[in-house]
């Protein structure tokens, strides 16, 4: 259905948001499932760990393993990303905090960033699902209790990323 | 024996379209040949713009993504690419 | 006869020829005398009226006398039953009986009823149980009889009831009906003798203590003559107001002669006033009896029947009659309305008739909740219902069949909106508001029920609502406004900009967009058909197809749609003739040169053609649909064609060929024939029939509106659904748990806003079933699972 002007910002992320769940319930990303998405700004899936390993005679690291993922969006989706972290326990993975934070750079703007208005939700999903299927080193990223202290109550949008080695 | 028929008028329906490819607009997710959240109105009211990248996108979207951007660093959002308004529409 | 003679003689004799020893000697033969006289023959009403006073005399006479006092009770017994007897045999003779027992009533002597009380107490008991029918029966008789003199007495002076009749309505009324007062006439009535012989025989019934059961006749025989009143001046009639000179009958004619029947003690101000009570409690109750047996007739008539709906709803307020509205009302609604036989249109016409109705006799609207009920329930079964009431509601024609009374349903959108207007200033004063509200405010009757929906909505409001959505009704506004607007081929809407406008103020804007999007492309169709026709044809504007001659669009026009507001199109494929072909490639082109980057894409089968055609010397023009031009524009150049062949140049399906081509059999100007091999051939008609041309005319709208294949509501309705089909697996996908139909619902709702999901739950169960016979879902306990 059409629109009409004078739309809140938010009601712009709305329409957006509405229509990216439209687009996951009818092609809902391979081992992902949306477990909740009330209210429509906060959506929690459930991802499977990827039963394949990243390469053959490879050990498969997450198999058999369910991860939380939680979105929530902002007001200015999607010109600004969604707030994206696992709910703890995370994933044990290089590039995850114990905290469920993620470095990677397709979920930041800024000076880093690689943040762009044409990803969705179901694209990101495909991206960490694929990020821990490539994984060798099941290992927390160094740091990673000192990274969790210091960020403690903060968003990962608030860390200043650097994301030299993405391609883990 | 005569047997004519003559059109004397031929009142036709047709729908128009964007032919911008893509169904919906990568940054609002609407139809192109719908409106962006902000539009009151389709077509006139509602262009579709082209990069020289050939991605399209709804003009306020694409407009609003550049203006949150730096001068200097703005990009497609598909292909990253710096992005520049095709001067004219594709022919395809 | 000599017996009773002599008896009668013995009577006038007087008492000393009684004496202690004699009576009981005298006993046996006066009753059997008596008794044979009366019973055994014929009734000589001479005689006993002549027999009677002297009964009494001799009673009278032998004050005390224990002896005489013995007869009495035997010669009561008598007495009653000769009544009785007469009442049997001679029914003319009712009048007479009854007075000559109210007669033997005045007879019986001050001396007898001031004799001791077992007397009395005998007495009344013998009278009542010897003839206990009968002097109910024969009271009853006989008050009905005075009553209706006392009638023709007020009939016949046009000074007392014409008065009142005329008063109506003025403000007088309320003060004439509420006084008490005898009129001139009654007081004129009561110095009659008769009316004077009445007051005395129910002055004896009430000294033999048969009071009540005066009373309980008197006011039975009230009731009865207004009830009689009513019937002859009340039934059917509901163009004016009956109620007050209803009232004010019965205080003139029941009243006065309640005053006459009644005990003297009862004509005192206070209990003469409970008397009015209650015959004022008994016109409203026979009043809206009546009028609640009446209604549906009084519905069928509304507005006319506004005067018997006030009336109706005065009783209403000093009755208990609303369970038998609701009852009554609604079982006649259901026998004569909710049957197949009933159009969809006449049952919204009625219902609409309904609501004002109810609204003027019971503004909270309970009545409404329930007596309409039944008719919601069996709208929401019939197909058509939306669509007759979208066609109700936008149809603007003044004199069109779904006018009620003054006003269309299309006036109340307009009065609708101006109202809404209205209260928004209101809400300013919020306060007084506030106050106005809680004046109107009335507690429900206790006898509705109270979980019922009591708020008064407007009539559009409970037609929209009949289906429980606005977003229902708001889409089949739009298919039938597709359906309009695909029509036009002169862009001219203002009747639908107006009505849309009403619509957006009723429903929003925001709801009514798509509508709003629909009627911006006719106009925007208009303006651009007008600039393409401006371009000069040329090579620069039709670069692309230098093959094509360069066709000129002169003969066309075309509306363009913003498809993705509009309803869904139907999809039909048909290859058109070149030169046609050429035309619309023309167009486009234009429209590409104007619009760029945008193009067109054609919806061939719709729209509308003129042609001109002509076979032999005879030359006609007709409208027809594209499809039907297409299909006859393919004889031009050819006589004759095989079924197969034309439905391969026209590169239409054989079946849809078949359907369309039998519009121009019809107008003669195409011949079916088999072939050798049995084929189907068609040809063109060499000639016109006289009868040709006037057939055509008649058939054009047909030919014109038989544009999209007709499906069944129940295929319609799978096809509507199946675009949700993806959905509900991706949901299913999704929560592999499987989900139960309440919550597909529901997310459905929340997810599918382009085109907005508008299915009922029913409907979508509907649809699962579909889906689990396709083996495609499986329904385990309640919830619905992917069939793995």
């Amino acid at each position: 259905m059409a629109q009409f002007p004078g739309r809140s910002p938010t009601s712009v992320a709305m329409r957006r948001i509405q229509a990216e769940l439209n687009e996951w319930l009818l092609h809902p990303p391979e081992g992902c499932r949306l477990e909740s998405f009330e209210p429509l700004l906060n959506w929690v899936i459930l991802v499977q760990g990827p039963e394949n390993s990243p390469a053959p005679g490879l050990p498969r690291l997450y198999d058999g393993e369910l991860f939380r993922l939680a979105i929530n969006f902002g007001d200015h989706y999607p010109l600004e990303p969604p707030e994206v972290l696992f709910v703890p326990p995370s994933p044990v993975h290089p590039h995850i905090y114990s905290n469920g934070h993620i470095c990677l750079d397709i979920l930041y703007d800024g000076r880093n960033g690689g943040w762009s208005p044409a990803l969705t939700v179901n694209k990101i999903a495909l991206s960490l699902r694929s990020m821990l299927a490539s994984n060798t080193n099941k290992a927390r990223p160094a740091g990673d209790m000192d990274y969790c202290q210091r960020t403690r109550g903060r968003s990962p949008k608030q860390t200043n990323w650097e994301f030299d080695d993405d391609k883990v | 024996m005569t047997f004519d028929v003559e059109i004397v008028r031929w009142h036709a329906v047709a729908s128009w379209t964007w032919n911008a490819g893509d169904d919906v607009c990568g940054i609002c997710r609407m139809p192109f040949d719908g409106c962006p959240p902000d539009g009151k109105y389709p077509g006139d009211d509602s262009p579709v713009v082209w990069g020289v990248c050939g991605h399209a996108f709804h003009l306020q979207c694409i407009q609003k993504w550049l203006q949150s951007q730096a001068q200097t660093d703005q990009r497609c959002p598909f292909c990253r690419r710096a992005w520049e308004f095709k001067a004219a529409a594709p022919s395809s | 006869m000599v017996e009773l003679r002599s008896w009668a003689t013995f009577l006038d004799t007087p008492n000393k020829a009684v004496s202690t020893t004699d009576s009981s000697a005298l006993r046996d033969p006066v009753t059997a005398v008596l008794a044979s006289a009366v019973l055994g023959r014929k009734y000589e009403r001479e005689l006993v009226d002549e027999l009677l006073p002297k009964f009494g005399r001799a009673l009278a006479g032998c004050d005390g006398n224990a002896a005489v006092t013995g007869l009495l009770q035997p010669a009561l017994q008598v007495l009653s039953n000769a009544v009785h007897a007469q009442l049997q045999n001679l029914a003319d003779f009712t009048y007479q009986a009854a007075t000559s027992l109210a007669q033997a009533n005045k007879a019986l002597p001050a001396s007898l009823l001031n004799a001791p009380a077992k007397h009395l107490r005998s007495t009344a008991a013998l009278l009542q149980r010897s003839a206990e029918y009968n002097l109910t029966g024969l009271l009853h008789d006989l008050y009905t009889e005075q009553m209706e003199r006392f009638r023709n007495c007020f009939d016949d002076d046009p000074g007392t009831i014409e008065d009142l009749t005329q008063m109506e309505g003025s403000e007088t009324l309320e003060k004439a009906a509420m006084d008490i007062s005898p009129s001139r006439s009654a007081a004129s009535i009561k110095s009659q003798a008769w009316v004077a012989e009445l007051a005395r025989a129910s002055a004896n019934l009430r000294k033999l203590g048969l009071k009540a059961m005066s009373e309980q006749v008197a006011a039975s025989v009230v009731n009865g003559n207004i009830e009689q009143h009513l019937q002859a001046a009340a039934h059917g009639v509901f163009s004016r107001p009956v109620l007050h000179q209803a009232l004010a009958y019965a205080k003139q004619v029941p009243l006065q002669f309640l005053q006459v029947v009644l005990p003297p003690q009862a004509s005192d101000d206070q209990s003469l006033q409970q008397w009015q009570s209650k015959l004022e409690y008994c016109v409203y109750e026979m009043l809206g009896s009546m009028r609640i047996r009446e209604m549906f007739d009084i519905v069928v008539d509304y507005p006319d029947t506004r005067p018997a709906l006030e009336d109706l709803k005065t009783c209403l307020i000093h009755t208990n009659l609303h369970s038998y509205f609701i009852s009554s009302f609604r079982s006649e609604t259901e026998a004569r309305l909710l049957h197949p036989g009933a159009a969809t249109k006449d049952i919204i016409e009625q219902y609409v008739a309904t609501i004002r109705s109810l609204r003027e006799v019971d503004p909270p609207g309970v009545l409404l909740a329930a007596v309409g009920r039944p008719i919601k329930t069996y709208l929401q079964g019939r197909r058509d219902t939306i669509r007759c009431i979208v066609t109700a509601l936008t149809d603007d024609t003044k004199d069109s069949e779904t006018t009620l009374g003054n006003e269309s349903l299309f006036d109340e959108l307009g009065r609708g909106a101006i109202e809404e207007a209205g209260e928004n200033q209101e809400d300013a004063d919020t306060d007084e508001a506030l106050l106005s509200v809680a004046e109107r405010w009335e507690p429900d009757p206790v006898d509705a029920d109270s979980s019922m929906e009591t708020s008064p909505q407007d009539v559009i409001s409970m037609l929209v609502g009949i289906y429980g959505s606005k977003e229902l009704f708001i889409n089949e506004y739009r298919v039938m406004l597709a359906d309009k607007l695909l029509a036009k081929m002169d862009y001219d809407c203002d009747r639908e900009i107006r009505t849309l406008e009403l619509l957006k103020i009723r429903f929003g804007d925001s709801n009514m967009h798509n509508c709003e999007i629909m009627l911006k492309d006719l106009a925007d169709s208009k303006r651009l058909n007008a600039s393409i026709k401006q371009l000069p044809a040329g090579p620069d504007t039709y670069r692309s197809r230098s093959a094509a001659p360069d066709s000129s669009v002169d003969n066309m026009t075309a509306t363009i749609l913003s498809e993705l507001f509009w309803p869904a199109l139907p999809q039909e494929s048909i290859c058109m003739p070149k030169e046609v072909d050429d035309m619309l490639k023309a167009y486009a082109a234009k429209f590409h040169t104007i619009k760029a980057p945008r193009k067109l894409q054609w919806r061939p089968h719709l729209g509308s053609v003129d042609l001109k055609v002509t076979v032999g010397v005879r030359t006609l023009e007709l409208s027809v649909s594209p499809v039907c031009a297409a299909i006859l524009h393919q004889f031009k150049a050819r006589a004759e064609w095989s079924s197969e062949e034309l439905s391969a140049s026209l590169q239409m399906p054989s079946t849809t060929l078949r359907r369309k081509i039998i519009f121009w059999i019809n107008q003669g100007l195409l011949l079916e024939r088999k072939d050798a091999a049995q084929a189907t051939v068609y040809i063109r008609a060499e000639h016109l029939d006289e009868h040709t041309k006037h057939r055509l005319k008649d058939d054009q709208d047909a030919a014109l509106s038989n544009g999209p294949d007709s499906v069944s509501p129940q295929q319609q309705l799978h096809q509507e659904m199946a675009m949700y089909e993806s959905y509900i697996m991706g949901m299913l996908t999704n929560f592999d748990d499987g989900l139960p139909l309440e919550r597909i619902h529901n997310m459905l709702k929340m997810f599918v806003v382009e085109p907005a999901y508008d299915k009922t739950a029913e409907q979508l169960a509907a649809f699962l079933g579909k889906l689990a016979s396709e083996e495609k879902l499986q329904l385990v306990g309640s919830v619905f699972k992917r069939k793995a």
